[in-house]
């Protein structure tokens, strides 16, 4: 099958949840036969969108890559204040749709391509429903679309264009049941297709855990996070915990490894070390004593799914439906929703070494059992079929 | 079914049907029955509710009773240290102190290991420059000699090649001298 692919930014340097996520399905599906065309944008960082990439044809992994120049690069602060000032009064939707063009990236050379090269595909696959390409896009193209929104619940699903974006797609698909829930209480999606496709995982064989060690110099019990490292991840929190926490009980160490976008405080026990290639990080995952997800938003949470398949247990935030949902159904993981919270969990983790082992194998089979490649795919061919069937 | 094991106070855990929910509802139940206290907060030694506080209050007392008391806390006030030892939480902070030395020392150790590890390899590698500085001396005297050796070799040969002239000249001159006495003797 012909497939198109839209999504605002995509490359191997993009570190995005949703951008790694449609990077991922689009190399699967390539590697299984079908023909997969990637719409996009020369923009690398999503703060502004500046172009870095070269316009043109690429070819990566088997995916075919057709980037567009974006025309205005985004002012975080003057969008940020205008996005709060939509969230908080009365507007109109010229105002929305102006939101939508601050958002970025607007490229409208992009929606233009769409709209001309629509014949070539058997239908369009729109990566998440907050950026500008994907409500132009989903207006242009006529044929069967597919949207997988990767939301979470904030404040610009409350936008009266939401209720187009979601309106638009015949099928609408989730990464996890929580956010089934949240965008079905939110929308009229009863007459699309739906289902909760997931992401595969690639569970290690072997982890190279003491060289790793060795490696960095780590000997001590520690707490991992792995992700961006900024503020909106809730690693502000996170840190001033484990400050806190390491007043009261001396000897764990946190490490962080990801892309550092906030100024980290210098602590004896808090380690940066950088951003790791995937054996390193899957060794550093598998010899954490747990390891931490932070985030308030997060709609599938691909390091959590990560931990769980090198048999480390989670420590999640509570109100981060998604993420409590993989303690809850794999039972491999605890959560917390304040300090008191936290430290408990971390004192049993660290204490209670059958209790760790117990959770990481219940993680282990839950990955296993929901997030393995053929499953995925297996449901991806599902929605195809539907589609295709579906039009016309 | 396995034993349902009794982790700290009153956080038990079945193994056999682990339930997360069940942990967590163990924990918010334990932190909410907790008197809630800043957790950077310490108690003072001595402060307001201590024992010896309390001693204050008790010194104030009046009759009979309070004079043994005030009496009795007189004699066991030079064993105060002894007393604040025992009673007061220093054995908690002693144990804390001692996990992060223990901690301290055994990073001490990894650096003491690193360090020695490093100066092996620094003496290692001034003796391999030694030797080669020794090599690069010898080298050239080596060179010295054989270019003093070269120049004897060539005075030789001059030397070698003039005695060769003179020889052959001697030779030139004995021959016409044997001719010449040939001529003689047979005329």
């Amino acid at each position: 099958m012909n497939i198109a692919f839209v999504i605002q930014r995509y490359g191997k340097e993009v570190m995005g949840g949703a951008e790694l996520y449609c990077r991922l399905i689009a190399q699967k599906l390539a590697q299984t036969g079908h023909e997969i065309t990637v719409y996009t944008t020369t923009a690398k960082d999503y703060i502004t969108w500046k172009n870095e990439y070269s316009p043109g044809e690429t070819f990566l992994d088997k995916v075919r890559i057709k980037r567009y120049p974006v025309e205005i690069e985004r002012n975080i602060q003057s969008f940020n204040q205008y996005s709060e000032w939509i969230f908080s009064h009365d507007h109109t939707h010229e105002e929305e749709i102006e939101w939508l063009k601050q958002q970025g990236p607007y490229c409208p050379s992009l929606i233009q391509a769409l709209q001309e090269e629509e014949p070539n595909y058997d239908f369009f696959f729109f990566f998440t429903y907050l950026y500008y390409p994907t409500y132009w896009g989903l207006r242009s193209v006529h044929k069967n679309k597919a949207l997988l929104p990767a939301a979470h619940d904030e404040p610009p699903l409350s936008l009266s264009v939401m209720k187009e974006v979601f309106s638009y797609p015949q099928a609408v698909v989730f990464n996890t049941p929580a956010e089934k829930d949240m965008l079905n209480s939110r929308f009229n999606l009863e007459n699309k297709y739906q289902d909760i496709m997931g992401l595969g995982v690639e569970i290690p064989e072997r982890t190279e855990k003491a060289r790793f060690r060795e490696k960095y110099r780590i000997f001590s019990p520690y707490l991992l996070y792995a992700g961006r490292i900024e503020k909106g991840k809730g690693c502000e929190e996170l840190v001033r915990y484990f400050i806190e926490f390491n007043r009261e009980c001396p000897g764990m160490i946190l490490v962080l490894i990801g892309t550092l976008l906030m100024e980290l405080p210098s602590h004896p026990y808090i380690q940066y070390l950088g951003f790791l290639p995937p054996e390193e990080k899957n060794a550093a995952l598998a010899s954490a004593v747990v390891t931490v997800h932070p985030s308030p938003y997060e709609s599938l949470c691909m390091a959590a799914l990560e931990s769980l398949a090198v048999r480390t247990p989670i420590l999640v935030q509570e109100k981060t439906l998604p993420l409590k949902n993989h303690c809850l159904q794999g039972n491999s993981g605890l959560w917390y929703s304040h300090y008191e919270e936290f430290r408990a969990a971390l004192h049993i983790f660290l204490q209670n070494s059958r209790l760790r082992k117990k959770l990481g194998d219940n993680g282990l089979d839950y990955v296993r059992k929901h997030y393995a490649w053929p499953q995925v795919i297996e449901r991806y061919s599902r929605l195809f079929r539907h589609l295709t069937s579906s039009y016309k | 079914m396995g034993k349902p094991n009794k982790r700290k106070k009153d956080i038990i855990i079945d193994y056999e049907n682990l339930d997360v929910q069940d942990i967590m509802d163990q924990i918010k139940k334990k932190i909410e029955s907790q008197p809630k206290k800043s957790p950077l907060k310490r108690k003072v030694p001595g402060g307001e509710g201590s024992f010896w506080g309390k001693a204050e209050e008790m010194e104030e007392m009046e009759g009979l009773k309070g004079k043994i008391k005030q009496l009795l806390l007189r004699g066991i006030r030079p064993f105060s240290p002894l007393i604040k030892l025992l009673v007061l939480p220093v054995h908690q902070e002693i144990r804390e102190a001692h996990r992060s030395l223990h901690h301290a020392h055994k990073r001490l150790d990894n650096l003491e290991k690193m360090n020695s590890n490093l100066e092996q390899k620094i003496k290692e590698l001034s003796t391999q420059l030694n030797r080669t500085q020794e090599y690069v001396k010898l080298l050239h005297n080596l060179s010295h000699n054989t270019v003093v050796e070269l120049s004897k070799l060539k005075i030789e040969e001059e030397n070698i090649k003039i005695k060769n002239r003179i020889m052959e000249k001697d030779l030139e001159f004995l021959s016409k001298r044997e001719k010449t006495l040939e001529k003689k003797i047979y005329s």
